[in-house]
């Protein structure tokens, strides 16, 4: 039997045991309370700078915005921020100061430990200092978030303070993540700075184009009517030559008159061709619905005579009606299958033209069986004055093709030419279905 | 009678003398009277103006001058009441329509695009003279 002071020892045991467990569950319960309320302060500042990253236009301002919160949180009273969008990095922005700090007492902290802080930034870590053994430094505490895109430093925030523990692991996890969101709002700008950097570049290439596009036509019509006044004086006096002095000249001389007309030819044919080019540039362009059968069966009848001449076949497959200018089509039909039949092999010419579907508009082949051309010359042929061949063996301007690759491009299509199969080539070209709203 | 009388408006000596050179070929007997540009043809055209009887049968008319424009010596030309009954044919490089159709609103009779070859210059000739000198030689009503 227990006496009554042996039982009032046990209660008193038990008493002081279960004040230890409930200051225990209380000191539980107290830091559980904290940790929550850090969480949600950490949740809270990381939703704030991703949401202000988001919708910021540009990166320098959504930083600024973010620099009262990270003192909010961290407790510190000073914060300042740069930005680096391209190659070089904007000044410091002013200091964000808590009223009760003084700048000059933020500058001589930053003054202090700025490097240390700094070298740490480079390597895209959060840094601070100084990292010594005691709490409380008289030189102040300075940190570094470094605004991190990829493996880039887009800029850097320190954050100071004349007193104050120093930080966690787990705040320096916290802005680790700030420095990534910052991070993407500077790349988001970086890529728009791009992009319209390349635009701008773009449209001035395409304007440059344009206007040298323009002189080389206004060029080739100056020079081609200026051109033809001489040219008929060779032609006409070279003429009157002959007529006047019929069977007076000696042999030789006859020969001198022969090349002598023979280049002025040339020379006309020339000019001709570049009058046509530099009008296919110039000229109204039509838009009119053109069925390609009716001015295939039109290039049928322009070139009738090669035809007739080298046992030809020109054939023409079931085509389409486009929108297009009916004179200028008329003009790249003419030449390519005008081409098709002189640049021929030794077997009688085959043309076949034939369209097929290709998304919105139609793909016009015009094939041959003629000489072909080789595929690194696809392109050059093309050019103004690109002759593959010499001139006595094959005549022709050079300009021909040219005008075919300028009115396809007008009409805002493409031409290439690619070897035939077996022989011979394939001209390939685009040209606009005819609109679905037809007017009238 | 006195052969017609065609002033032709032409810088180019080549050309002047070859339509010259088409005009013999041709047997067409005129009397040419050369202005070598603009303001000379009109100084020239004023002063057969005042007379009636010294007006020209045809004028030939390059557009391609210098200084002064065909088509100004043109539209001169068509604004003098004098020289209303006096045929302008336009002699031109150009063969575009708004060329052509512009030389025709400035008052021009024909248009004629220069040839290159002789013997097309000669075909030009023939029908100029077998039209408009032809009308010339029509007796004039009184």
């Amino acid at each position: 039997m227990k006496t009554p002071e042996e039982e009032i020892a046990r209660l008193e045991r038990r008493l002081k045991r279960e004040r230890a467990a409930r200051a225990e569950a209380e000191r539980i319960a107290e830091e559980t309370l904290r940790e929550a309320y850090l969480q949600r302060q950490d949740l809270a500042l990381l939703e704030r700078v991703t949401r202000t990253a988001n919708q910021a236009q540009h990166a320098w301002g959504a930083v600024l915005e973010v620099l009262p919160a990270l003192c909010e949180y961290t407790g510190w009273p000073a914060a300042r921020a740069r930005v680096k969008v391209h190659e070089v990095p904007t000044a410091f922005s002013e200091w964000h100061l808590d009223p009760r700090v003084a700048r000059e007492q933020v500058e001589a902290i930053i003054d202090r430990h700025g490097p240390t802080i700094v070298a740490g930034a480079v390597l895209r870590k959060v840094t601070w200092a100084p990292q010594g053994p005691s709490d409380e430094e008289p030189g102040g505490i300075a940190l570094a978030l470094p605004i991190v895109r990829g493996d880039q430093v887009g800029g850097v925030i320190q954050i100071v303070a004349p007193v104050a523990a120093p930080p966690t692991p787990r705040v320096l996890d916290v802005l680790a993540q700030v420095g990534l969101q910052l991070g993407r709002a500077v790349e988001r700008e970086r890529t728009q700075d791009e992009l319209r950097h390349a635009h701008a570049e773009q449209a001035e290439l395409l304007r440059e184009f344009g206007r040298s596009n323009q002189e080389l036509e206004a060029f080739a019509y100056i020079a081609s009517h200026d051109l033809q006044e001489p040219l008929r004086s060779i032609t006409g006096f070279v003429e009157l030559l002959r007529r006047r002095y019929e069977g007076k000249l000696d042999e030789r001389a006859d020969e001198y008159i022969s090349f002598v007309v023979d280049s002025a030819a040339r020379m006309k044919a020339l000019i001709e061709d570049l009058l046509r080019y530099s009008r296919v540039g110039r000229a109204e362009l039509e838009r009119q619905s053109v069925d390609l059968s009716e001015l295939l069966e039109a290039t049928r009848g322009t070139v009738a005579g090669r035809l007739a001449e080298t046992g030809g076949v020109l054939e023409v497959a079931n085509l389409p009606t486009v929108e297009a200018d009916p004179g200028q089509l008329g003009q790249l039909f003419d030449n390519l299958v005008g081409n098709a039949l002189k640049f021929r092999s030794d077997a009688a010419p085959h043309v076949r033209v034939s369209a097929e579907r290709d998304g919105d508009a139609w793909c016009v082949t015009v094939e041959d069986n003629g000489i072909g051309i080789p595929p690194a010359q696809a392109e050059a042929v093309f050019e103004l004055f690109g002759r593959l061949h010499p001139r006595d063996e094959v005549p022709g301007t050079g300009i021909g093709l040219a005008i075919c690759q300028k009115i396809v491009e007008r009409h805002g299509g493409t031409i290439t030419v690619v070897p035939g199969t077996p022989g011979g080539s394939r001209f390939v070209l685009t040209l606009p279905d005819v609109r679905q709203e037809q007017s009238q | 009678m006195k052969p017609p009388r065609i002033v032709l408006v032409e810088d180019s000596a080549g050309d002047a003398r070859l339509v010259e050179e088409a005009l013999e070929d041709a047997g067409v007997e005129v009397r040419l009277d050369r202005a070598r540009d603009g303001d000379a043809a009109l100084a020239m055209l004023a002063e057969d103006a005042a007379d009636a009887r010294r007006l020209p049968d045809l004028v030939l008319l390059d557009l391609n001058l210098p200084g002064t424009s065909g088509l100004d010596v043109l539209r001169q030309v068509r604004a003098d009441p004098r020289l209303q009954s006096v045929p302008v044919i336009v002699l031109s490089t150009s063969a575009a329509e708004g060329d052509v159709a512009s030389a025709y609103e400035f008052g021009a009779n024909s248009y004629v695009v220069k040839p290159v070859g002789f013997d097309d210059f000669l075909a030009a000739v023939r029908t100029i003279e077998a039209f408009w000198l032809a009308l010339a030689r029509r007796p004039q009503a009184d």
